[in-house]
C-alpha cells in the first residue's frame, strides 16, 4: 500500500512536470471551451470561452485533449466528461476517435444510443432517448505512447 | 447485459418526462457552468490508471426575450359592448425583469364604417400569475396606475402577468349591415434588472407586441332613455319619460319571457321604481300610458310589479297588467312596457331608411323606432319620506362586466349627471335573433326634479320671520342685539364719520346730517340657507326702500359682498355654491350719498330679496334698515315777550328795550325731540326719549357757565305749550340760589308747573317731561314759557 501511494505520487509528479518517464503511459487532459457561431458561410467560428459568459441559447464546444506522456502506448483510453448543469447536449455533435457512449444516468450505464421503455396503453415500446436527455459521455479509444487525440462535443446552455 | 440496460433504461424513460421539463427552463442568469472531464486506461497489462482534466467555468448571461401572446381569440360583439382582450406577457429570458405596457397599447378599428362611436378603452387590469391583481381605469392616470403595479411586481423568468384590456367595442359597423373588425394591441416592454444581468451594469429591453381582432356585428341596438322635467317644486308634477329607440341595422326580434306573466315582444323594458313612488296612492298622479312611433309595431302594454326582489327585471319578476284605473292599484315595485318588433335601419320605415349605428343623440333626436312610457307623479308638499327631485327610477350602476352592453350618453348627460336604466331584458339580452348575440340596451339619461327652497334673514337667524317690533329696553331684532326667529329685520344705527348741524328755527326744528369725505359703507350681514334639494346659488337684489330721503339728494346706494368689511361689493352677485342644508353669509354694503345734506332724519332701508338659481323663481326677503339710533334733541331759548309794570313811578313802561326793575320777561323754550321716524313695511321706530329735562339756571353761559345776571324767577306761566308732546303736565322743580340745576339735583320746592308760588329765593328750574314719545311719523316738539321779574 505504501508503494502504491508512492507510485501515485510519482505518477502526479510526471503530470505536472512532463519530464519524468516512466515505462506505462501517462495520459494527460486538457479541457477548453469554446463559443460556436455561425460565419457568414454557414461554417462554425470558435471562440474561447473559458472563464467568460456565454447566453442561454448560446452553444458551446467543448475539448478534450488526451495526450499519452508516457513511453508505453494506453488502452482502454476513455475520456468521460459529464454535460454540465445548465447546458443540454446537442445531437451528433460528439468528435472524436473511437466509440462513442452516452449514459442517462451519470455514469452508471452507457450505450451508443441509449434507449427509453416508454409505458403505453398499447405496452411497452423502446424509442431513442432524447440526445438533450444525456447525462453523460465518454469515448473509448487508444493511445501510442506520445500521442495526442482530441476529443470534443457540443452543448446548448439552456 | 441488454436486459439490464432496458431495465434501467426504462426506469430512465419514467424520468424522461421530468428531465424535459427542466430541459424547457432556462439557465437562470448567473449560474456558473461547471466542466472538467476524466479519462480512465490501462496499459495492457490489466493495470488501470485515471487522468483528470482542467476546470473550465463559464457565467451564464441574461438572455433578453420577451414576449407578449394573446390568449383570446377574436370574437364576435355587439355594438357598445364591453370586449375582454385577454394577453400574457412571459418572461421568456433567465433573468427577473420588469414589464412596461408602452403608450401604443390601445384600441384598433377598421376604417371605412358609418362614422358610429369608435372603440376606446375602459380599463387594463393586470393579474400575476399568483394571482395579484389591479384594474386602471383608463384616464389620466392609467399609465402611473400600470407602471406602479409593474414596477412593484417584477417577472421573474419563465413566469407572466396576464393583461385584460376591456374596451367598449362602439358602434363603427357599416350602413350596410356588415361587420367591422375592431379590437385590442398591447405594446409591452420587458426590462432586465441590472443587478441580475450577470454582472453587467447595463439592463437590457426587449420589446413585443400583440393584437387581438374582434368583429363588430351589425345588430339591433336599442337606446332606452329617461327623461324629466329640469325642475320641480313641490305641489308640482313630475312626468318621467321612457323612451326606447332602435337606432340599430337589424329589427328587434320577439323575446320570450316564460313564467313571468309578459307576452312575448319585440322589447321589454323595466323599470324599477324607487321606495318613495310605490305608493300609488301617494304619489301617482295617473296611471302610465305608453305609445309607439316610427315604425314600433305590434301591441304595446304595460305591466307592475309587487315584487320585494332588490333588482326588478322583466326577465325575473312577475308581471300583471296593469289595471284600468289608479282605483284597484296598490303599491307596486316596478313597471315594464312591452311592445312588437321594433324596426333597425336594415327595413324600411316611413320610407326611408333609418338611422344607423351612429353617435346616439337620443331617443327622438332620429326618426328611430321608438317606445315611450310615460309616469306622472307629483311633489307634495310637506311630503317626508322621499323627495321626488332627489328620486331617480331605475338603477344607477353602470355596467363593468365585460359582455355586457355598455350606457351610451343620450341627451344632456353632461348637463344632467343622474343616470338612471331601463333595459330590455330577457333570455335573449339583445333582443335579435341575429348569430351571434348583438346589442342590448343603454342606460340614459334622467333629469332631476329640483324643489328649491331657501330662507334669507339677519346674520345667522335665516329663518327669522316676522315684521319688526321694537319693545322698549329690548334690542331685539337690533344689530347690535341677538337677532331671532321673531324678527325678519335688520336695524344698523350707525353712520360713521357723519356729523350733525343743528338748523332748525322755532317752531320748525329741523337737522343736517353730513357724511364725512368719503361715503361710509355700511355693512349689514344677511345669513341665506338652502332648504331646497340640490345645491344652489342665490342672486341677491334690492327693492322698495322702506324711507327714502327727503331732502331731494342722491340716493344711497346697495352692492353685496361676501366681507363683512364690503371689499369687493358689487351690485351684481350671485353666492357661492350652497349646499343642501347649508347657510352662507352676505353683507348688503349700504353707501350713504357723499356730503348731501339731509333736512329730515328718516332712516333709509329697503327689502333684501335672495333668489334661487337652481329654480329660478323661489325666492326670500329679509329687511335692512339704516338710521341713527337715538336721535337727540334740539332746545332753543328766546325771549316771547317782556311785560309787567316798573316799580319805579315814573319809569318806562317795560318793553325789551326799557326793562326796569318789576319787569317781567317771559322766555320760551322750545325743543324738538329729533328720531327717526319708522314707516313702510316693516319698519318702525324707537318708542323716544325717555326722563327729558329742560333746565334753566338763569345764567348767561352755557353747560352752567357765566353768571345770573337776571336776577330771581318772578313768575312761570301755569303751563307749558306742547305739541307732539306727552299728554300730562311735566312736574317743575325750583331752585334756590346755591343749588345746583342738575337731574340728580334736589330743588327747595317741587311741583306741577304753574302749581306752585314760586319761591322768592328761586334761581333755576328744571321741567321734567319724563318720556316723550316720537309722535307718529314726525318728531315730537313742543314750548315752555315762564317769567323772570327783574330785580
Amino acid at each position: 500500500m505504501r508503494r502504491f501511494l508512492a507510485f501515485i505520487t510519482l505518477c502526479a509528479a510526471f503530470a505536472a512536470t512532463g519530464t519524468a518517464a516512466f515505462a506505462r503511459p501517462v495520459v494527460t487532459l486538457k479541457l477548453v471551451a469554446e463559443l460556436v457561431q455561425k460565419d457568414a458561410a454557414g461554417k462554425d467560428v470558435l471562440t474561447p470561452s473559458a472563464g467568460t459568459t456565454v447566453h442561454a441559447g448560446d452553444r458551446l464546444r467543448y475539448e478534450i485533449v488526451a495526450t499519452n506522456a508516457g513511453d508505453r502506448p494506453a488502452t482502454a483510453v476513455r475520456p468521460t466528461d459529464a454535460i454540465p448543469a445548465g447546458t443540454e447536449f446537442v445531437a451528433g455533435s460528439a468528435r472524436g476517435d473511437g466509440k462513442v457512449e452516452y449514459s442517462l444516468d451519470r455514469g452508471a450505464t452507457w450505450s451508443t444510443e441509449p434507449m427509453l421503455v416508454v409505458h403505453g396503453k398499447d405496452g411497452d415500446r423502446t424509442v431513442a432517448a432524447d440526445p438533450a436527455t444525456f447525462a453523460a459521455i465518454r469515448w473509448t479509444t487508444a493511445l501510442k505512447a506520445g500521442a495526442a487525440s482530441t476529443f470534443a462535443f457540443d452543448v446548448r446552455v439552456k | 447485459m441488454m436486459k439490464r440496460l432496458l431495465g434501467t433504461l426504462a426506469l430512465a424513460g419514467l424520468l424522461s418526462g421530468s428531465i424535459a421539463t427542466i430541459a424547457g427552463a432556462a439557465t437562470p442568469a448567473g449560474t456558473v457552468i461547471s466542466n472538467a472531464a476524466t479519462a480512465s486506461y490501462g496499459d495492457g497489462t490489466g493495470a488501470t490508471y485515471t487522468a483528470q482534466s482542467n476546470t473550465v467555468t463559464i457565467t451564464v448571461q441574461n438572455v433578453t426575450t420577451a414576449t407578449v401572446a394573446a390568449v383570446s381569440p377574436g370574437t364576435n360583439v355587439a355594438p357598445y359592448q364591453l370586449v375582454d382582450d385577454q394577453y400574457t406577457m412571459t418572461n421568456s429570458g433567465n433573468g427577473v425583469g420588469t414589464w412596461t405596457i408602452n403608450a401604443g397599447a390601445g384600441t384598433t378599428q377598421t376604417t371605412g364604417g358609418n362614422g358610429g362611436s369608435a372603440p376606446s378603452i375602459s380599463s387594463i387590469t393586470l393579474t400575476t400569475s399568483g394571482g395579484t391583481s389591479t384594474n386602471c381605469a383608463s384616464g389620466a392616470g392609467q399609465a402611473a396606475c400600470l407602471s406602479t403595479f409593474l414596477t412593484a411586481h417584477t417577472t421573474a423568468a419563465a413566469d407572466y402577468i396576464t393583461v385584460d384590456i376591456i374596451y367598449n367595442d362602439g358602434s363603427y359597423v357599416q350602413p350596410t349591415g356588415a361587420s367591422q373588425t375592431v379590437g385590442t394591441q398591447l405594446n409591452a416592454t420587458m426590462q432586465y434588472l441590472a443587478a441580475n444581468n450577470g454582472g453587467n451594469t447595463t439592463s437590457s429591453v426587449t420589446p413585443a407586441t400583440a393584437a387581438v381582432n374582434d368583429t363588430l356585428q351589425a345588430d339591433a341596438l336599442v337606446d332606452v332613455q329617461k327623461t324629466s322635467p329640469a325642475l320641480a317644486n313641490a305641489g308640482q308634477n313630475i312626468v318621467y319619460t321612457i323612451t326606447a329607440a332602435n337606432r340599430g341595422y337589424f329589427n328587434t326580434q320577439p323575446i320570450a319571457l316564460p313564467g313571468t306573466g309578459l307576452p312575448a315582444a319585440g322589447i321589454a323594458i323595466s323599470d324599477p321604481l324607487p321606495s318613495g313612488l310605490t305608493s300609488v296612492t301617494n304619489r301617482w298622479v295617473s296611471l302610465p300610458t305608453i305609445g309607439l312611433a316610427n315604425g314600433a309595431s305590434g301591441t304595446a302594454a304595460l305591466y307592475y310589479t309587487t315584487s320585494s326582489a332588490a333588482n326588478i327585471a322583466a326577465g325575473t319578476a312577475t308581471w300583471t297588467a296593469m289595471p284600468a284605473s289608479l282605483a284597484t292599484l296598490n303599491t307596486i315595485t316596478g313597471i315594464t312596457a312591452v311592445a312588437g318588433v321594433i324596426s333597425g335601419a336594415g327595413s324600411t320605415m316611413n320610407g326611408t331608411a333609418q338611422a344607423t349605428h351612429g353617435a346616439s343623440t337620443g331617443p327622438g333626436a332620429v326618426t328611430t323606432a321608438q317606445v315611450t312610457i310615460a309616469l306622472t307623479f307629483t311633489q307634495k308638499s310637506g311630503e317626508t319620506d322621499v323627495n321626488l327631485a332627489d328620486a331617480t327610477i331605475g338603477s344607477n350602476a353602470m355596467p363593468t362586466t365585460p359582455g355586457t352592453v355598455v350606457a351610451q350618453a343620450i341627451g344632456p348627460a353632461s348637463a344632467q349627471p343622474q343616470t338612471a336604466s331601463a333595459a330590455n331584458v330577457g333570455a335573449d339580452i339583445d333582443n335579435t335573433s341575429s348569430t351571434p348575440a348583438g346589442s342590448g340596451y343603454s342606460n340614459q339619461v334622467t333629469n332631476v326634479a329640483v324643489a328649491a327652497a331657501l330662507n334669507i334673514g339677519p346674520g345667522g337667524q335665516p329663518a327669522a320671520s316676522g315684521a319688526f317690533s321694537y319693545a322698549a329696553g329690548s334690542a331685539a331684532g337690533w344689530e347690535s342685539g341677538a337677532p331671532n326667529t321673531s324678527n325678519d329685520y335688520t336695524t344698523l344705527g350707525i353712520l360713521s364719520g357723519s356729523t350733525i348741524v343743528d338748523t332748525g328755527t322755532p317752531p320748525t326744528f329741523t337737522a343736517t346730517i353730513t357724511t364725512g369725505g368719503a361715503p361710509a359703507v355700511i355693512p349689514v350681514r344677511q345669513t341665506i340657507k338652502n332648504n331646497g334639494n340640490v345645491a344652489d346659488t342665490f342672486v341677491m337684489s334690492v327693492t322698495g326702500f322702506a324711507d327714502t330721503p327727503t331732502s331731494g339728494g342722491s340716493s344711497w346706494s346697495v352692492a353685496f359682498s361676501t366681507a363683512s368689511n364690503c371689499a369687493g361689493a358689487t351690485s351684481s352677485f350671485t353666492t357661492a355654491s350652497v349646499a343642501v342644508g347649508a347657510s352662507t353669509d352676505v353683507y348688503a354694503c349700504w353707501t350713504p350719498p357723499a356730503g348731501t345734506a339731509l333736512t329730515a332724519m328718516t332712516a333709509y332701508g329697503g327689502t333684501i330679496t335672495a333668489t334661487s338659481v337652481a329654480s329660478g323663481n323661489v325666492v326670500n326677503n329679509t329687511t335692512n334698515d339704516v338710521f341713527f339710533p337715538g336721535g337727540f334733541l334740539q332746545v332753543q331759548k328766546t325771549i316771547a315777550s317782556v311785560t309787567g309794570t316798573p316799580s319805579a313811578t315814573g319809569a318806562p313802561a317795560c318793553s325789551l328795550t326799557t326793562l326796569t326793575s318789576g319787569c317781567v320777561i317771559n322766555y320760551q323754550i322750545a325743543y324738538a325731540l329729533v328720531l327717526p321716524k319708522g314707516s313702510g313695511t316693516n319698519n318702525a321706530s324707537p318708542a323716544g326719549a325717555t326722563n327729558f329735562q329742560l333746565f334753566e339756571d338763569g345764567k348767561n353761559g352755557t353747560n352752567g357757565g357765566g353768571t345770573n345776571n337776571w336776577g330771581v324767577i318772578g313768575a312761570l306761566n301755569a303751563a307749558p305749550s306742547l305739541t307732539n308732546g306727552p299728554a300730562a303736565n311735566p312736574t317743575v322743580t325750583y331752585f334756590t340760589a346755591g343749588a345746583v340745576v342738575t337731574a340728580a339735583g334736589t330743588g327747595s320746592a317741587q311741583g306741577p308747573l304753574g302749581s306752585t308760588a314760586v319761591p322768592a329765593s328761586t334761581t333755576g328750574v328744571r321741567i321734567d317731561f319724563g318720556t316723550v314719545p316720537i309722535g307718529g311719523t314726525s318728531s315730537s316738539s313742543g314750548t315752555i314759557t315762564f317769567g323772570v321779574k327783574v330785580n
